[in-house]
């Protein structure tokens, strides 16, 4: 039977070994994302939101390993998946974007000939026509003269081109998910804004799902549809991209937005959420930000749950801000 | 208001020397990739004290050169640079302490800090060695420099790597503060940090241009920022100021079409980006900058003049400057 959602996680739990004990990485995380749905990953480093997008691709960095939940992609448990099993997914259904596309591209070979490698590996294809294929593909992620390009070097282009050589390649499969880390972040605001167009446009055209990890909530909100809010390895509050950057429902949320240089007037201090991350091997038992959260009452010694608070949105909270400034 | 900085048509090339492969192309009758790049093409700027002046730019465009100059670590090929009416000393030559009144913060604390150097030595080494403080002195000076930045005196006798980068940032900045600086190079300062560290990290900036009555010249990509802390806004391109204006001027009204396009493309909360793009192409390489007006190549009103004279940076009203001919004459 065949799931209605793309992907689904279930309680997913990722953890790293390490000399003070486990580090949960990513901490009974549940998501959903359907077909043409973009979904937001936000949360600073140490938040877990990178482990959690590489292991949704089964790319769980050793020694870190899923110790708990579930992977299902297209209604298929893909969480025990042999690395064989994987690449005939990987790259082919679903495809990734780092943030650095430099070591993202082989240096030493033409980008046309990774791109072939990209296609030839999953389907029996002549070279000529997996040639007019790239063309295409270039072009359509603003790649103008794309035969001259094919036979170039990834240091021969800018950074902003290899990004748009790797997101190229992410796309030639068409896959049905695209999971994206921090795909602008090391580029100008402009070249990122001329990505942000061009991928809000591809997964609209194609219909291709898109997870957008990134630290930036000014370029979620540019994208996503759904945003979920990610902290010390959990997520503490999801819902639509708009209401949930507009009303905040929970404080390390609210805290995020209030911090940002441009919601503040120029030149008064800005909001500043007090502290610094927790251990993620040393967790508070209770709520995970709680040390730093200005609300804090007792009841937040124990482990809130993520609770609905409507059918699209959720918070991880005992008392919830509901938009209370 | 003093002027504390002042550049006057500051210059700094580098040139590429060909490397080995290039060289043996070149016997081979290959065009050489070697050249000179104008990293800073003729800047005028002054910072007066008191005063945070904003400087904003693609990566590319000169800005961390330009910061470099100001700071006394990297010297200027010709013009001026004057540090309260004298001229910068080279740092990386004269070391007998009177180039102290410019520090620098960079973008990366980790590197920035010695891994194997006490945050007690770190913060004294400088002030002691230029005599500013006695030997003696240094732990109770070290407490006192710490307690301004926000830390406490237990993190005296760490080391870098005990630290988050958050923290790191404050001891350098308690570092460059320890010679009594009049003028803070900030280049990317806070690129390195998260969000909410970032904003700690501004308000300390902000609290201790108050109480030092400091200058900064604060460099940056994120526009959202530097709008945040500066008096002044220089937008850069390709080595040279195209606008220089105070802050809300500048925002409100933007003259230069590269500042503009640029301050369309900053992802806010509130507003979708246009499907339609600001600024088509990439900066073009400084290698080999266009001929005439440097923005031309992207630039959607530009005229047949742009593509052979270089403008000038004109002043408009209200100590507004842009250098693009097409702009100025409109007014």
């Amino acid at each position: 039977m065949k799931d209605s959602k793309l992907l689904t996680i279930k309680g997913l739990r990722v953890e790293f070994p390490t000399r003070d004990g486990a580090l949960v990485a990513v901490n009974n995380v549940d998501l959903e994302i359907a077909r043409g749905e973009v979904l937001g990953i936000v949360g600073e480093s140490g938040s877990g939101k990178t482990v959690l997008g590489l292991s949704a691709m089964g790319l769980t960095d050793q020694p870190g390993r899923i110790t708990a939940g579930q992977v299902l992609f297209d209604g298929e448990d893909v969480t025990s998946y042999s690395e064989a099993q994987w690449q005939g997914i990987r790259g082919n259904r679903m495809a990734m974007i780092f943030q650095d596309p430099t070591s993202s591209l082989n240096p030493v070979q033409r980008v046309g000939t990774q791109m072939i490698e990209a296609l030839q590996s999953h389907s029996d294809i002549s070279s000529d026509a997996a040639r007019q294929i790239i063309r295409e593909a270039m072009v359509r992620v603003g790649i103008n003269s794309p035969d001259e390009r094919l036979d170039a070097y990834p240091h021969q282009f800018s950074g902003g081109m290899r990004q748009r050589v790797v997101i190229a390649i992410a796309l030639l499969n068409e896959p049905d998910l695209i999971i994206a880390d921090e795909p602008t972040t090391a580029l100008d605001v402009t070249i990122q804004a001329q990505i942000l167009r061009d991928m809000r446009r591809l997964s609209r055209d194609t219909g291709t799902a898109l997870i957008w990890v990134s630290h930036d909530l000014g370029v979620v909100a540019q994208i996503a549809h759904r945003v979920a809010v990610m902290y010390a390895g959990r997520i503490v509050e999801q819902g639509p991209t708009e209401k949930l950057l507009k009303k905040p429902s929970h404080p390390y949320t609210q805290g995020l937005i209030a911090s940002m240089p441009a919601n503040a007037p120029p030149g008064e201090r800005l909001h500043s959420i007090p502290g610094g991350l927790p251990q993620l091997s040393n967790l508070p038992i209770g709520c995970s930000f709680a040390p730093r959260c200005p609300y804090v009452s007792a009841a937040c010694d124990i482990l809130p749950e993520l609770i609905p608070t409507s059918s699209e949105h959720a918070v991880r909270c005992v008392s919830p801000l509901h938009g209370k400034a | 208001m003093e002027t504390v900085i002042e550049l006057r048509s500051v210059q700094r090339s580098f040139v590429t020397e060909p490397d080995l492969a290039d060289r043996i192309a070149s016997m081979f009758g290959a065009k050489s990739s070697a050249g000179t790049l104008r990293a800073v093409d003729g800047v005028d700027l002054a910072i007066a004290e008191g005063e945070v002046v904003g400087l904003v730019g693609e990566s590319g465009c000169g800005k961390s050169t330009l910061g470099r100059i100001v700071a006394g670590i990297l010297p200027q090929d010709t013009g001026d640079v004057l540090f309260k009416g004298r001229p910068m000393v080279d740092k990386t030559r004269c070391k007998d302490g009177s180039g102290l009144g410019v520090q620098m913060i960079f973008q990366n604390p980790a590197s920035a800090l010695d891994p194997r150097q006490k945050i007690i030595d770190a913060i004294t080494e400088a002030p002691i060695a230029h005599g500013l403080i006695k030997r003696s002195e240094a732990r109770d000076f070290a407490i006192r420099a710490l307690e301004r930045v926000g830390m406490r005196e237990d993190a005296l006798d760490r080391y870098p790597h005990q630290f988050s980068g958050g923290q790191r940032q404050r001891v350098c900045i308690a570092r460059a503060l320890a010679v009594n600086p009049s003028v803070v190079v900030c280049d990317e300062a806070v690129a390195s940090l998260d969000v909410s560290i970032q904003a700690q990290i501004i308000n300390l900036f902000l609290d201790l241009k108050e109480e030092l009555n400091l200058s900064y010249l604060f460099i940056s990509h994120d526009i959202s920022i530097v709008e945040h802390v500066s008096d002044r806004i220089a937008v850069m391109y390709l080595g040279q100021i195209v606008e220089l204006a105070p802050t809300r001027e500048l925002l409100e009204n933007p003259q230069h079409p590269y500042t503009r396009a640029l301050l369309a493309e900053v992802p806010s909360l509130d507003a979708r980006l246009s499907e339609e793009h600001a600024l088509t192409g990439e900066l073009p390489s400084p290698l080999n900058p266009p001929a005439g007006c440097r923005f031309h190549t992207r630039c959607p009103i530009a005229t047949e003049t742009c593509r052979s004279d270089m403008p000038r940076l004109e002043l408009l009203n209200g100590g507004h400057q842009v250098r693009c001919p097409v702009v100025q004459t409109k007014k």
